[in-house]
């Protein structure tokens, strides 16, 4: 999210690297502490440039900036003043908590440290908190962009420089003007859209523009001077509106401009401008655009080093720490793929906050996830989480940890069509099975729902054994593993014999889902996978999560919901000796479980 | 702790010595850095004592020169910042130093810092008014202006803690007749790489910390590693605090770390540094006191989830003649407590403690082991509260209590509370020593008695 003054001269923005600030035409500060998903992240600005708000959503942390030093005019402790939004006169900054919205006074104060002994009078009278009245107004006729269902706004409240406010409470728009601390509600309307698709808001005095999300695909509703229209444009990243100019990106290499009132449109390369740069990174790519009301036209390149000003062809560098360059363009490569799959599902997995501690030479990362329920969305936020387990960074950097906020949902009555789909789409994005063993292990606790369709689980089956036997890297072929069934219980036992060499390639949770698919789809019989797997395996190194994965949610609850099958391990105990290895601890406990 | 200098040449070093308990411990390096520790233990108090005898011999062949550590620190100091000690400036200052509330003379220096252009005079009138009138008169305006001032002179008088936001948050103060009067700081979850003994260092030497009267030091680290080594260092590197008065090492709670993650390290080093403190609260783990010597030391706490030997013998041979309370949490073996019924025969035998009136045995997994020192010791006429809560007292110690009830029937009261006793014996607590509070008693597990207070 990003926010321009009024003269277009200030520019601030905020992505997962940091909040940056643009003095035009080239003067440029960030402050790496600061970061957020580009998403839900929120910066305003004041109408003079005076002042700036940034919310990091994912920290859940507001502070305001007084402009242009960059410099903290307020900060508030996390989990307080939510989304804290700068009025555009620069007087008051607002924040959307559970009351409703709520205004704050402002000012250019220095900032001093806490005082401990703060006298209990230090709030000047007058000075005190105001509740916006957003109550009455012209009631317009519903608006459906292409569903029935709530759309899911990231930003649900926007105010433009002009004083517009504009706030969707997730079923209805309301649109009032804002001049001083009062607000007059101009309109509202009911809008619907396919459930839980993206939603963008805009508004001036002179128009209201939505923006819904479907994949490539977005569609453009505008109520301007021409009146109501509603479009469709093909954007590889998020469009961006203000005034009369709407402006996306339709390929890597490019930026299209049109009026919103017409039809003229302008294009935009997105070239290398400066050619003395040292750093021989690419600029096209999936970048986030910065549009002015008064026509300025900026783009933060996909590699979000430089800031190019599209109009007048001039590259600004941003000023992130140089030191730290590889392992930044490195954690985006590696982020890319599923971030742009996402992206072109209608869906959102993307970096939200990156943070390099050099004391320890780690990388922690947290994503934002949303989106409507997908299959292939949810299998992407797994993947997103799973493909940084073991990744070599440079720079002798390591991963310290990784994380997500929201989630996407999956409908458990899925066919084993759309999974083979699902799963042929991840394939062309470069995502093996092996990503989502994780996703699959959490559909089968108790509060969430594994597929419903027996062939759905076979075809799990069918792709967990390929990929226990053929490696993680293995290419599966979707479609002709549907097509082949469940697989009999040799294949099974026959599949998982590397697995005590390949466990620790899995994901940890990949016993827990072995455990759980094999006892659902063999039931009674499930126990010689146990004999094979659990009792008789050789060749662990490390079984510890595994072992007790099997015995806990494999053997075991086989043994309680099926009580015959004990003979069958009791006799194994009578044939076999228990090996005095670092399995046998677990061993002797269903030996002990047998009575 | 002794220190020795060797200056020739291009030669500018110090070493260090101490003994504590059975350990030697010795620093050296560059006059000035921070120098390099090292432990090393001796099997006994007397062998290393003996060791040290051995060691300062040979670097006084050497040509090092023994000097004490208070005026090695002090001369550093004054170097910096101190006035022309024979101006009328600098008297003044060491009266208000001595006399806090001395306002009239807070006045006249509020004066001469005024006809010498400083605003700082005005905000040390304010001081005077808001301290003798509260909030009554014309508080409010003179608030506003306090306020005003404030903000006029930001930078000068908070220096990096409001150019820095990292810095700013994790500093607090208080105002007291224009200075700042207590400073405390932290570390939390946002701030996880603020340098405290670096911002320590700042604020020490700061103009607005010339009279400072508390400091409290919280969580140096949010990541659970948190150790106050540092701070101690800048507190030795910025030489003696004549006007501090209360001293906080650990000011945290239980959601911010457990109290056995924080190392507190060699507190022992500060007194002589510290000549008119009256208040010091220790809070960690890991805890050395060094000999503990003060004239002024009225209230000592010590909670620790495990205090060291050589800490409790520290306390035996404490110099603490003004010394009104001791509280001491000894907790348990498991988080690195070692002390016995030995180092507790030695408080109860030290003879500088005859101001006591409030002693706090407290938190200790041998509580059987106090209670039957308690039973023979003769303790101070002064004497009035006894606090022996937390511990792992059972009945068997609680017999000894009531063997001695005739001796401390005399207190004003007695805290056994959350000990092991059995319902029946604190029939017989209540019944014998009206004076002693026996409220929620723990229950062993199985056979394990635990201290209420160990992570």
């Amino acid at each position: 999210m990003y926010g321009f003054s009024e003269d277009e001269k200030t520019l601030v923005f905020m992505d997962c690297f940091g909040l940056t600030r643009l003095s035009r035409p080239k003067q440029v500060k960030t402050d790496g502490k600061i970061s957020g998903s580009e998403s839900a992240g929120r910066v305003t600005i004041s109408r003079d440039g005076s002042f700036a708000a940034s919310y990091e959503d994912l920290w859940d942390k507001s502070v305001i900036w007084a402009l242009p030093e960059l410099k903290s005019a307020k900060r508030f402790d996390r989990f307080r003043e939510k989304g804290a939004i700068v009025h555009p006169e620069g007087t008051h900054y607002i924040v959307d908590d559970h009351q409703g919205l709520r205004l704050e006074p402002l000012s250019k104060r220095v900032l001093l440290p806490l005082r401990l002994d703060a006298p209990p009078d230090s709030n000047p009278a007058g000075a005190g908190p105001i509740t916006l009245s957003l109550v009455g107004g012209e009631q317009r006729a519903s608006l459906s962009l292409g569903g029935d269902g709530r759309p899911s706004a990231p930003v649900a409240v926007r105010i433009a420089a002009d004083g517009t406010l504009l706030r969707f409470d997730g079923g209805e728009l309301c649109c009032a003007t804002l001049t001083g601390t009062v607000a007059s509600v101009r309109w509202r309307r009911a809008v619907t859209a396919p459930a839980g698709a993206r939603l963008e808001l805009y508004a001036d005095a002179k128009r209201c523009v939505l923006m819904v999300h479907h994949g490539r695909r977005w569609t453009i509703f505008v109520d301007g001077p021409a009146g109501e229209r509603t479009f469709e444009i093909e954007s590889l990243g998020v469009p961006a509106v203000a005034g009369p100019y709407l402006a996306w990106q339709p390929a890597p290499d490019r930026v299209v401009r049109r009026e919103l009132d017409g039809d003229q449109q302008t294009e935009h390369g997105l070239a290398i401008y400066d050619k003395k740069r040292k750093s021989e990174l690419s600029n096209e790519g999936i970048g986030t655009i910065f549009l002015g009301a008064k026509g300025s036209l900026l783009c933060l390149t996909a590699h979000r080093e430089s800031i190019l000003d599209l109009i007048a062809k001039v590259e600004i560098p941003r000023k992130l720490p140089a030191k730290d360059l590889e392992i930044r363009q490195a954690l985006l490569d590696l982020a890319r793929p599923y971030v742009d799959a996402a992206r072109a599902a209608g869906a959102c997995v993307e970096l939200g906050r990156v943070e390099l501690n050099p004391k320890y030479n780690s990388v922690s990362i947290t994503h934002r996830i949303a989106g409507p329920d997908n299959l292939f969305g949810a299998l992407l936020a797994a993947h997103s989480q799973s493909t940084w387990n073991r990744r070599e960074l440079p720079g002798g950097w390591r991963m310290g940890s990784y994380g997500s906020h929201g989630g996407i949902g999956y409908d458990a009555s899925v066919t084993v069509a759309q999974l083979v789909e699902g799963y042929s789409s991840l394939a062309e994005a470069g995502v093996g099975f092996a990503s989502t063993l994780n996703f699959w292990s959490q559909q089968f606790e108790s509060y969430a729902k594994p597929p419903t369709e027996v062939a759905c689980l076979a075809l799990l089956a069918r792709a967990l054994v390929a990929t226990v036997r053929d490696g993680v890297d293995a290419q599966l072929d979707y479609a002709a593993l549907a097509a082949r069934g469940l697989p009999n219980i040799d294949e099974i036992v026959a599949g998982f014999e590397p697995y005590p060499r390949r466990a620790d390639q899995l994901d940890y949770t990949t016993s827990r889902l072995v455990g759980r698919l094999f006892n659902r789809l063999y039931g009674a019989d499930a126990a010689r996978i146990w004999i094979a797997l659990f009792l008789e395996a050789d060749g662990w190194e490390h079984p510890g999560t595994h072992y007790y994965d099997l015995l806990e949610h494999g053997a075991t609850p086989l043994l309680q919901a099926h009580p015959e099958v004990a003979e069958l391990f009791r006799g194994w105990f009578r044939d076999n000796a228990v090996a005095e290895d670092n399995r046998a601890y677990y061993i002797n406990q269903l030996r002990e479980r047998l009575g | 702790m002794r220190r020795f200098e060797f200056r020739e040449g291009k030669s500018n070093k110090f070493w260090e010595i101490e003994v504590d308990g059975s350990t030697l411990r010795t620093r050296h390096g560059r006059v000035g850095a921070a120098g390099r520790e090292t432990d090393k233990p001796c099997g006994s108090p007397a062998a290393a004592a003996k060791r040290a005898e051995s060691a300062v011999a040979s670097k006084l062949r050497k040509g090092y020169v023994e000097v004490e550590i208070a005026t090695s620190a002090e001369s550093k100091s004054k170097s910096q910042s101190e006035p022309d000690p024979e101006s009328p400036i600098a008297a003044l200052e060491r009266k208000l130093i001595a006399e806090p509330h001395a306002y009239d003379d807070w006045l006249v220096y509020a004066d001469a810092l005024a006809s010498a252009g400083d605003a700082r005079g005005e905000l040390i009138s304010i001081g005077v008014a808001l301290a003798r009138n509260g909030d009554g008169g014309d508080a409010k305006h003179l608030r506003a202006r306090e306020d005003a001032l404030l903000q006029a002179n930001a930078e000068a008088w908070f220096g990096k803690f409001v150019s820095d936001d990292d810095w700013r948050e994790c500093f607090g103060w208080t105002l007291s007749t224009g200075f700042w009067g207590k400073i405390r700081f932290w570390v939390d979850y946002d701030h996880t790489g603020t340098d405290i003994p670096k911002a320590l260092a700042h604020a020490l030497a700061h103009p607005s910390a010339k009279f400072l009267r508390e400091l409290v030091l919280g969580l140096t680290s949010a990541e659970g590693d948190a150790t106050y080594d540092g701070c101690i260092r800048a507190l030795i590197n910025h030489g003696p605090l004549p006007s501090l008065r209360r001293m906080i090492i650990g000011d945290f709670n239980r959601d911010e770390s457990e109290i056995s993650w924080v190392q507190v390290g060699n507190v022992g080093l500060l007194w002589p540094l510290l000549p008119n403190l009256e208040q010091l609260t220790i809070k960690g783990a890991g805890i050395r006191l060094g000999h503990p010597k003060s004239t002024t030391l009225r209230t000592l706490v010590i909670h620790t989830g495990g205090l060291p030997q050589a800490a409790g013998q520290s306390l035996g041979r404490a110099e603490l003649p003004a010394l009104e309370q001791l509280e001491v949490w000894f907790g348990t073996t498991h988080y690195g407590g070692s002390c016995s019924a030995a180092e507790v025969r030695g408080i109860l035998h030290n003879e500088s403690f005859a101001n006591l009136r409030s002693l706090g045995l407290a938190d200790a997994d041998f509580a059987d082991a106090i209670a039957a020192e308690l039973a023979q010791a003769e303790l101070w006429p002064t004497l009035e509260r006894l606090d022996l809560s937390m511990g792992t007292m059972t009945d068997a110690g609680a017999e000894r209590i009531l063997a001695a009830a005739k001796r401390l029937a005399r207190l004003a009261h007695i805290d056994l509370s959350r000990n092991f006793l059995s319902p029946q014996m604190c029939d017989r607590i209540r019944a014998a020593l009206p004076n002693a509070t026996v409220d929620a008693q723990k229950q062993a597990d199985g056979d394990w008695y635990y201290v209420s207070v160990g992570e």
